[in-house]
């Protein structure tokens, strides 16, 4: 059983490692719009692209968690401009229905957010990621999945007993 | 009350006729097993009086007709099958054959109306060869000995609320009113705060050994090729040599907290808006995981979020292969 | 018996709980042992995970700066440890496991955990419903893979010394209480009367009809229902199949790890090529019960298979093993 020690608040110097899924067309320029516009941002996201929030794998969400990420983004296209038409509304399904159950096993709902920020709000992208960041660093790191090591990868080796 | 020696001379005779007129190769039914009044699977073919005579239907018809289908799916395709189903078995053959896993009309559909089931092991062998079954709207009798439903063991069925079913030919009467219980279980642990769920669940992941027996007897779990830890690989020998070397590992072998709660929540996942909530996945978990209490966290928000109804109709799209433009958003902090 | 073994300052394993929420869990300080055992106290999972785990390291490497690799072996080792109150269904299991895993060649990591386990046997007072150790030669007042035997008579224990492993505890038990010999046995014996089955394995007889019976198209009839979800195996005390896995911590480190396999999973048997000898389920049914009444008790002289019946207990879709073999070869 995971033993949970304290580990938030000011001073503790706790750097929440957060992975962020953002999608090529909206999110992601986004972000880089933000970057050129030299907004300020935490920088403790480790920014993934992808070309739509509707590749999101519920999976890869519940492996970030289990690999030791404090937390998760997702963000895609407003509804009606996905790039894919339709692609942000089955994401949208899936990992709202994936958020209530992570939810429902204690991890807490500022950990993992689903978000959909334009190519041009590059203020919301600031907004969002120091919030996820700031929230984050409050509740601590997430200890539901730690038995004390974290896998980066695996290889198969066969034998048979 | 119900009397399931008669539901089960009743059923007998649909199935004989099916097979006698030819209408169907083979019937998947439950038959009286060597340890009564458990029962199991069978595959009845023309002529085979010695099975037919012990086709039952009973509260101890506990396993899934339907998980037999998925795993005889290549030996019984492209013939003309009867299949005995209670209503979550039925649920779940909608979920398949709205993912076109098995074809309607390859299936004449025999439903069992069902109130509950029972664990035949918490009953005393019965004595003799008839075997009096009966229930009512507050339990289950073999014999002289009664059990009420809460403490038969099958504490899923106690939260079911699926009564209507549209089988090809229908056995029995509903004896005890379902409606739309709340799912108590599921809101004691929701009180509590994050810690302790958290607590809860990491004792629940930690216990588990891997064995997949959930995934196996899950009526619904049917891919041949399951993406975590497949049993079975899609391959053959003329699959190329890059592909079997690039198979993803999503979750390691060791048995730990992390690696387990990446089966345990991925196989949640994949039975968002499909799970029929026949119990059988926790029924048959040897070390006893309550499993329900991860996959309820799921199949509640399908129904009281999305107001999805599981297996209802093999022509309703699949839940996560469908959208609405009324599906919430994240809340954000209080989603 | 309590207070021998706190001095002794092993650690004390006992079964606690029965059936799936039960376990083999360590006693406690100021804890009580139990008191009897049979199958109403029987856990779901036998106690072989003591020296066989379901996780073991069986070593861990690191990659240095200039390349080089350093390999370090896993330590196959555990406190000094004390199995107390198994029934001789797992009592017995440690004879299979010792002739498959210590015979020839002694596989290190059983090996290392062997050695220090003693197993304290305890005579069953209550079968089960599933329960048939006495068709396998065994019988509820069997001692065979313990190291000292106990039968519980009211609140006095008798204590059997059945080999010199636990001779220290023995000792110190002998100075406070009498051994047991065949006078005090016999009249004990009342309180473990074997369930009268209408079936024996005689296991040469048995060994041979199973042998003849391999292309029987019973086989497939007995499996039709199998899910291969791995349970008999798991549960099974004597079955010891593994898999072997390197896990990587990151880019310079890792580890070689074993967990338990099933021979019910396809993959089992599968090969790079995608052959797969063991593809249907009922070839594989059929060679976990032929490992279990065939191979095993031709290459080691006993049946592997100790009647503890969880097997057709914990079986989802109700396939009874003893039910197959009798079927094929059992008498009457």
């Amino acid at each position: 059983m995971t033993v949970e020690t304290p580990t938030t608040g000011a001073g503790t110097g706790f750097e929440p490692r957060i992975v962020a899924f953002i999608c090529n067309w909206c999110t992601y320029a986004a972000a880089d719009l933000a970057g050129v516009s030299r907004l300020q941002m935490p920088p403790n996201t480790l920014n993934i692209r992808v070309m739509c929030s509707g590749r999101i794998n519920p999976m890869l969400v519940i492996r970030a968690f289990s690999q030791g990420a404090d937390g998760v983004l997702v963000s895609g296209c407003h509804m009606g401009d996905c790039h894919y038409i339709t692609g942000n509304y089955y994401a949208r399904r899936r990992l709202l229905t994936l958020k209530s159950v992570l939810t429902g096993i204690g991890i807490e709902p500022e950990r993992f957010r689903v978000t959909w920020i334009s190519a041009a709000e590059a203020q919301d992208y600031q907004r969002v990621i120091t919030e996820i960041v700031e929230n984050v660093k409050r509740l601590g790191p997430l200890t539901l999945f730690r038995d004390g090591r974290v896998v980066a990868r695996e290889t198969t080796g066969c034998a048979e007993g | 009350m119900r009397d399931y020696r008669s539901e089960s001379a009743r059923l007998r005779e649909i199935v004989s006729g099916l097979l006698e007129r030819g209408e169907v190769e083979l019937v998947v039914a439950w038959t009286e097993g060597e340890d009564r009044p458990r029962t199991r699977e069978t595959l009845i073919g023309k002529g085979r009086e010695d099975l037919l005579r012990k086709v039952v239907w009973s509260p101890f018809c506990t396993t899934s007709t339907v998980t037999f289908l998925k795993k005889n799916k290549a030996a019984l395709a492209g013939k003309r099958l009867g299949v005995v189903v209670k209503d979550c078995d039925l649920q779940a053959l909608n979920v398949l054959l709205q993912e076109h896993f098995l074809k309607r009309e390859d299936l004449v559909i025999i439903g069992v109306r069902c109130d509950g089931l029972a664990e035949a092991d918490l009953f005393p062998r019965p004595e003799g060869a008839e075997v009096p079954i009966t229930s009512d709207g507050g339990g289950v009798t073999v014999g002289k000995q009664r059990r009420a439903w809460e403490d038969s063991g099958f504490t899923t069925c106690l939260t079911c609320s699926y009564e209507d079913m549209k089988p090809d030919h229908v056995v029995g009467e509903y004896g005890r009113k379902k409606g739309k219980p709340e799912w108590g279980h599921l809101a004691r642990l929701q009180a509590l705060e994050p810690g302790k769920r958290r607590e809860h669940y990491a004792a629940l992941f930690e216990s588990c050994i891997r064995c997949y027996a959930c995934r196996e007897v899950c009526p619904v779990c049917a891919c041949v090729e399951c993406a975590i830890d497949p049993g079975e690989r899609a391959i053959t020998p003329r699959t190329a040599p890059s592909v079997k070397a690039c198979a993803p590992v999503w979750a390691c072998r060791e048995r730990s907290v992390s690696e387990n709660a990446v089966y345990l929540l991925t196989r949640t996942m994949h039975m968002a808006g499909r799970c029929v909530r026949c119990g059988w996945c926790e029924r048959a978990c040897p070390v006893g995981l309550p499993l329900m209490e991860i996959l309820d966290l799921s199949n509640d928000a399908v129904r009281r979020v999305y107001r999805y109804e599981v297996g209802r109709d093999p022509a309703d799209p699949p839940f996560l292969a469908s959208y609405a433009e009324t599906d919430p958003d994240d809340k954000g902090a209080g989603h | 018996m309590e207070k021998a073994l706190a001095e002794t300052g092993w650690r004390v394993m006992v079964p606690s709980g029965a059936g799936r929420k039960g376990g083999y869990v360590e006693l406690r300080a100021g804890g009580r042992l139990p008191r009897e055992c049979g199958d109403h106290t029987k856990p779901s999972t036998p106690p072989k995970g003591l020296v066989f785990p379901n996780n073991e390291e069986l070593l861990s490497y690191v990659l240095g700066v200039k390349g080089e690799i350093e390999v370090g072996p896993a330590s196959h080792t555990m406190a000094r440890t004390v199995l107390y109150g198994t029934p001789p269904c797992d009592t017995a299991s440690f004879r299979a496991l010792d002739s498959a895993l210590l015979k020839d060649m002694a596989e290190p990591g059983y090996a290392g955990k062997r050695g220090l386990l003693g197993v304290i046997g305890m005579a069953c007072s209550r079968a089960g419903r599933w329960c048939f150790c006495t068709s396998v030669g065994l019988s509820p007042r069997s001692n065979i893979g313990a190291d000292l035997m106990v039968y519980p008579d009211g609140d006095d224990l008798l204590v059997e010394r059945v080999s010199d492993r636990l001779d220290g505890l023995w000792k110190r038990l002998e100075a406070g209480a009498a051994g047991a010999d065949e006078k005090a046995l016999r009249a004990v014996e009342g309180k473990f009367v074997p369930r009268v089955l209408n079936f024996v394995f005689e296991a040469e007889k048995l060994a041979d009809a199973l042998e003849k019976a391999f292309g029987s198209p019973y086989w497939k009839e007995f499996s039709e229902r199998c899910v291969s979800c791995g349970i008999c195996t798991f549960l099974c005390p004597t079955c010891h199949c593994f898999d072997i896995t390197d896990v990587a911590k990151d880019e310079l480190s890792g580890k070689r790890l074993r967990t338990w396999d099933t021979c019910q999973f396809p993959e089992f048997t599968g090969e790079t090529s995608a052959h797969n000898p063991r593809k249907e389920r009922w070839a594989r049914q059929r060679q976990r019960v032929l490992h279990k009444f065939l191979y095993h008790p031709r290459n080691h002289g006993h049946m592997m298979c100790t009647g503890c019946g969880r097997c057709i207990r914990y079986c989802p879709v109700d396939i009874n093993i003893a039910e197959g073999v009798m079927r094929l070869g059992g008498s009457k």
